[in-house]
């Protein structure tokens, strides 16, 4: 998925396609990005203009599946497929993907994966997030690196809403968990929310980011009695 | 004329001793010409495995098999174990349809079974047999006719490695003279060619041995055709490969079963035969991971080792901290040891080898010192082993007599063209810089050795030479098939957003009119610190034209260098011990100048020798027109090496000033160069008088008396 598949692409696409490559180029820049993949757009049926944004080597597997959510494996999955959009300074991982359908979002999935260690070392050429992961799977002091940290994915996904699914929420701990958001939200807002309550000493500035807003569907808006969530 | 031994796995001692004393005597006497192999593999598969005690092959006589029988009386044995012997030769022979004449061989293979003594029983005619003292009557009379011509060619079958198949079809090629179409011939002619090869990986000393070799001279595949036939032949043995690349691993398990099904039949016993990284860890095994858990002590891992020692020091420091609990009661768990990649090691970890490897010290380590992006000089034997209580070397290379080789040089460089290397050894050298040469061989008979003639002049210390690639060293396809003016490309770039540009290009053009796939193309940032920040920046030129790509080690696994359909872009780090038909060095200026320049320049060197095919070495700025003018005055030498050799103070005196530094003497000489180009660009803008700073005159003083002393070296020969 290049750049040149997203050509004449609607401008919902293209902005939010903005937005993500801007953020994580000021992320890169600050230091705040270890590497990143660029974002690109896939159209999956043009009669209907529906296109899909998401990272590379999307594919179905057993490690995307909500089950896998919490495990190691899927942490070394996504790593070592090279299906994130970013990992962080510290080896964590950020993903986003999103489906439009013309003017609307249909679907979309915020995943943060944060470092299951922490080794407190530098990344270089010849010490690369892929080699702190076979570093911890081997380490006999891993009790002394761990982070049981849980990840957090914000989705959006209508299709399935019901009163015990709300159509926007935040899994975090178990797959099953699925906290209610009011709306869809865009990448920035995703970032702004990990940066700001999982990452608090770093004090990035962010108010010069830029919250895009979506058109959505709000006949799949359920009478949810869960645990709600609210991003300011 | 001469008799020249391969020798492999002996297990008659006495009796090949006897044989070797005749076979000299009589092909000396005969003014034959051949080669001796003990030990020698001829042919295996799932029931049996056939090796040969001594084979000869002459210019004369052709092929003769020797046999030292079991029994000396059992008349019914001696037949069986000739007939056999015959079959299995004409047999194998007969696979090579140019050894054959019809249906049947062009040659008759000779079978002779040795007696002590000239007690020999009677049997037909047809059966040799002989004693070393009567060995010559045979020659004389009894060995049938050989044709001349065949000698080359069976010389050709006996060293030849079978199955090195090419990694890819490429049956994408349309053109064969694209580069696509250059690349698959030279893959086909690269299988067919490994006669050194061969010979160095069946010299089987009983103790240590050294390999030294260019980048791309099959170090790998010795090391890997050792392995499998020492295990062939001794299956109960515990042997042990080991290198510090990752990437080199499965390319080793992949050899190594390929060799084994070649000597045994079989695949190889992976419990005796053990692939292992030189360092390893908690669970994966590795050479020092093995010393630590035999020492019930908890192996480092790479963070704990680098926060305990530095980033430089840390795997030195790891294994020096193993030495001391190494004592006599130490059960050594290996027979052989084979060290790939042996510039990249640390002293101590040889020690380390040492105690892990049993008597009589089987250790092998091969190793390029241009590769070495650590040290300035590979470490001598006695630092690297030590000395024993006598102040002997605890391990000597001296080739005792009747003794395989302990001391082995590959000459044949297959991967580079023969123009490439010689450019590479001038950039890592500095032949042409300006300022001076960066470094050398301590051995100047290495010269000759790694495949350079001497056109002019003498090879010793302060003397004038021009050297250049000898034509055996180098394979012929390469002068078939590449040229040098197309091989090697450097351009200087006035912006690092031209130079990424132009090579996404050429790149484009690659792909889309070379036929070279992208993961033909490996992409080189030498600057280690910068190199992921510059492949993200180039990266977005790729992407411009819809090309994918990998930064090796980041965004794919430890293993995986290459990806279907993606350009490979590496720091140097990851690109060693890998090979790519085009390479393009980019932002060279990195290695022109500055402080650890002998680190700078071998990853120089180790980016140039990637290319099986083309290179492009490219670049912007001051630093990258000094280079190029280098590459200039190499091309106008036509790629010979014209140069004065450093006395031995200069040679002291190079390696002083280029040696690898600490990080506290790296932070100094950055700050003083910081300093240094405040001042000048004062001067220059007219900001600072120098008038008012008497440490200039200082300054001048002190460059002008080290100028002298340099020039006033007096010659040492």
């Amino acid at each position: 998925m290049t750049q040149k598949n997203f050509k004449k692409l609607n401008t919902n696409v293209e902005n939010t396609l903005n937005e993500m490559n801007n953020s994580i180029r000021f992320l890169y820049e600050n230091r705040i990005v270890y590497f990143f993949n660029v974002a690109g757009a896939e159209v999956l049926d043009r009669s209907k203009e529906k296109t899909m944004i998401s990272w590379k080597n999307h594919i179905s597997s057993r490690l995307n599946s909500g089950k896998s959510f919490t495990t190691l494996d899927q942490y070394k999955h996504i790593l070592q497929n090279d299906s994130f959009h970013c990992i962080l300074y510290d080896g964590s991982l950020i993903r986003s993907s999103f489906i439009f359908e013309k003017n609307k979002i249909i679907n979309h999935s915020h995943l943060w994966w944060p470092s299951p260690y922490d080794y407190r070392v530098e990344f270089n050429e010849n010490y690369t997030p892929i080699d702190a992961y076979d570093d911890f799977v081997t380490d006999s002091h891993w009790d002394s690196r761990i982070r049981m940290r849980s990840p957090v994915r914000i989705d959006f996904d209508p299709t399935s809403a019901s009163d015990i699914h709300p159509a926007v929420h935040m899994h975090t701990q178990h797959h099953e968990c699925r906290m209610r958001l009011d709306s869809p939200i865009c990448f920035n807002r995703f970032i702004a929310y990990i940066l700001f309550n999982y990452y608090p000493h770093l004090q990035i500035d962010l108010k010069g980011l830029n919250m895009l807003t979506f058109t959505y569907d709000r006949s799949k808006e359920t009478n949810f009695s869960g645990t709600n969530i609210s991003f300011v | 004329m001469a008799l020249e031994i391969v020798r492999g796995n002996i297990t008659k001692i006495q009796p090949t001793k006897n044989l070797i004393l005749s076979l000299t005597k009589i092909i000396n006497e005969i003014s034959d010409n051949g080669t001796l192999y003990l030990g020698y593999p001829l042919s295996a598969n799932s029931e049996s495995k056939i090796t040969i005690d001594a084979l000869l092959v002459t210019e004369k006589k052709g092929l003769v098999s020797f046999i030292f029988p079991e029994s000396f009386s059992d008349i019914a044995k001696i037949k069986e174990e000739q007939d056999t012997m015959y079959y299995q030769l004409d047999f194998n022979f007969k696979k090579y349809n140019n050894l054959r004449k019809g249906r049947g061989l062009s040659f008759k293979p000779s079978v002779v079974t040795m007696f002590p003594s000239n007690d020999i029983p009677q049997i037909e005619d047809e059966y040799l047999m002989a004693s070393y003292e009567k060995l010559k009557g045979i020659f004389d009379s009894s060995l049938d006719e050989f044709d001349k011509s065949i000698y080359p060619v069976l010389c050709e079958v006996l060293q030849r490695v079978s199955n090195i198949k090419p990694r890819k079809k490429r049956d994408n090629v349309e053109n064969e003279m694209s580069m696509g179409g250059i690349i698959k011939k030279i893959e086909k002619e690269i299988a067919n060619l490994d006669q050194w090869q061969k010979k160095a990986a069946l010299e089987i000393p009983e103790g240590p041995q050294r390999i030294r070799g260019l980048a791309g001279s099959g170090k790998t595949i010795v090391l890997a055709l050792k392995a499998a036939y020492l295990h062939s032949q001794n299956p109960d043995w515990k042997i042990a490969v080991t290198f510090y690349t990752r990437a080199l691993s499965q390319q080793y398990y992949d050899l190594i079963r390929q060799f084994s099904f070649e000597f045994s039949g079989e695949e190889p016993n992976w419990d005796n035969l053990h692939i292992i990284h030189a360092w390893g860890s908690y669970q994966e095994k590795g050479v020092y991971s093995i010393a630590a858990s035999l020492l019930n002590e908890t192996p480092y891992t790479y963070t704990s080792a680098v926060n305990q020692f530095g980033r430089n020091d840390a795997f030195e420091g790891i294994c020096n901290k193993l030495l001391p609990l190494f004592d006599s009661k130490f059960a050594s768990p290996y027979e052989v040891l084979l060290i790939d990649e042996a510039q990249d090691m640390p002293i101590s970890f040889f020690k380390v080898a040492y105690e892990l490897v049993k008597n009589p010290k089987r250790i092998t380590w091969a190793y390029d010192e241009l590769q070495n992006l650590n040290e300035t000089a590979m470490p001598s034997l006695e630092e690297m082993f030590g000395v024993d209580e006598n102040g002997d070397l605890k391990v000597n290379l001296e080739t005792g007599e009747d003794e395989a080789q302990r001391d082995i040089v590959l000459p044949v460089c297959y991967r580079n063209p023969p123009w490439t290397l010689a450019m590479a050894h001038a950039l890592g050298f500095g032949i042409y810089r300006e300022t001076g040469k960066i470094q050398m061989f301590d051995e100047l008979k290495l010269w000759g050795e790694i495949g350079y003639k001497l056109d002019r002049g003498k090879l010793s210390y302060g003397s004038n030479v021009i050297l250049s690639r000898k034509t055996e060293s180098t394979p012929k396809y390469f002068n078939e098939l590449l040229s040098p003016d197309t091989s090697i490309y450097s351009k200087v770039f006035s912006s690092t957003d031209d130079q990424y540009k132009w090579i996404s290009e050429q790149i484009e053009k690659n792909i889309n009119e070379d036929e070279l796939d992208p993961d033909d193309i490996l992409v080189i940032f030498p600057d280690a610190i910068r190199s992921k920040r510059q492949y993200t920046d180039f990266r977005r030129f790729l992407l411009h034209k819809g090309i994918e790509s990998v930064l090796v080690g980041v965004n794919t696994d430890k293993e995986t260098f290459r990806l279907l359909d993606h350009v490979s872009c590496s720091g140097i780090y990851r690109a060693k011990g890998n090979e790519s038909p085009m390479v393009y060095i980019v932002n060279a200026e990195h290695c022109a100048e500055g402080i650890e320049l002998i680190k700078l320049r071998n990853t120089l060197f180790t980016a140039i020798t990637r290319s099986r095919g083309w290179v492009r070495i490219c670049g912007v700025g001051p630093g990258m027109d000094s280079l190029e003018t280098e590459i200039r005055s190499c091309i106008n030498k036509e790629y010979a090496l014209d140069f004065k050799l450093p006395t031995k103070k200069e040679l002291t005196n190079m390696r002083r000033i280029n040696r690898e530094r600490s990080e506290e003497e790296v932070e100094k000489f950055t700050k003083a160069q910081k300093s240094l180009q405040t001042i000048i660009a004062g001067f220059e803008s007219g900001e600072l008088d120098p008038e008012l700073f008497p440490e200039v005159r200082e300054l001048l003083k002190i460059i002008n008396n080290t100028q002298k002393s340099v020039d006033d070296d007096p010659e040492e020969f």
